[in-house]
């Protein structure tokens, strides 16, 4: 039953992501990363031993282990990139808000 | 004080200071004239940039609020485009006395420092609340393991700034952090400081205004991500 879940969302997560790229919301990066976790979900669902031969070159035991501590990885790597891009849009607005602010200011009509 | 001699800006950030903004500009004038006053109105909704045109002094607006270190440096950028020579920073809530103004100016006027810093920790310390004590004395303490600079004082607003040392300090905090990016710019920019003792007194209307205890671990986290990320 499992195998059938992972299938469906491995499906659903490539769908969404390849309409993400066809409406340029997301890059072709970003696709091939969400392909890849797609298909990883599918393959370790269908051989799960494979992700203990993967767990065991790096030195972890089980392969749920593995599974775990990759994931893990993947949402910290997420929270960078969108805390540097929320920092980068807020950097932005400043920007923007600052040069609206500026307009007015005429150094040749300094008041008296 | 003689203004003229050096063109002297001051630098006002104000955010729904409606309430005290007349009586701080008010103040401010016995020292330089209005149009030297550059008051940035963060986005208020109180009438604090009505409030500061009415005393014929400069203001610019943001559209929306963007916090106390965008403000700082929207009207440090309005002041080097009318010319200052020095510019001092200085906030709106009426905690700051403006008779500290010559001994603040002085160090930066006489070419022995690029940036003077006001201290509340230095000579007679006032009423300064106990807890608040405690968090400032801890800023102080991050700010010397993450910058290594030795300050007494990082959050204090009153600052004075030559042109030449405005130009070089860039801020990217637009909140509270800006304080303690502001310490580690003179660093990173090898600037001669100095610190002067500064009178701050804390009313009901400011201790409600300005930043609560709990803002240290916000600005501690803030600027140790900023360090990340810019180094």
């Amino acid at each position: 039953m499992y195998k059938l879940i992972s299938l469906i969302i491995a499906v659903l997560i490539i769908y969404k992501s390849w309409r993400g790229l066809r409406a340029r919301n997301i890059s072709k990066w970003f696709f091939l990363l969400t392909v890849t976790v797609g298909v990883s979900v599918v393959i370790s669902s269908f051989f799960p031993d494979l992700s203990t031969v993967f767990a065991k070159l790096i030195g972890i035991q089980r392969g749920v282990d593995f599974a775990f501590f990759v994931g893990m990885l993947f949402l910290l790597h997420l929270n960078i990139i969108l805390y540097m891009k929320s920092q980068q849009n807020k950097r932005d607005i400043t920007r923007l808000v600052r040069e609206l602010a500026l307009r007015d200011i005429d150094p040749s009509k300094k008041k008296e | 004080m003689d203004t003229a001699a050096n063109n002297i800006y001051i630098v006002m950030p104000a955010y729904n200071e409606s309430p005290v903004l007349a009586d701080t500009i008010d103040g401010l004038l016995k020292y330089v004239r209005p149009a030297n006053i550059v008051v940035v109105d963060d986005g208020s909704d109180d009438g604090t940039g009505k409030t500061a045109a009415a005393r014929n002094v400069t203001v610019l607006r943001h559209l929306i609020n963007r916090g106390q270190g965008a403000a700082i440096v929207t009207g440090i950028r309005a002041a080097l485009k009318l010319g200052a020579d020095i510019i001092v920073t200085f906030d709106a809530d009426g905690q700051h006395n403006p008779d500290d103004l010559p001994a603040m100016i002085e160090p930066v006027r006489n070419g022995e420092a690029d940036v003077v810093l006001g201290s509340r920790f230095i000579g007679q310390t006032g009423n300064i609340p106990r807890l608040r004590r405690f968090t400032l004395r801890a800023g102080v303490f991050v700010t010397r393991i993450i910058s290594r600079i030795r300050v007494s004082d990082t959050h204090n607003g009153f600052r004075v700034l030559s042109a030449a040392a405005a130009g070089r300090i860039k801020i990217s905090q637009d909140g509270m952090a800006h304080a303690s990016e502001f310490i580690d710019q003179v660093k990173i920019n090898g600037l001669r400081f100095t610190e002067r003792a500064v009178r701050i007194s804390y009313t009901s209307y400011s201790l409600a205004k300005g930043q609560r205890n709990s803002d240290f671990f916000k600005v501690a986290l803030r600027i140790l991500l900023y360090k990340i990320f810019s180094s």
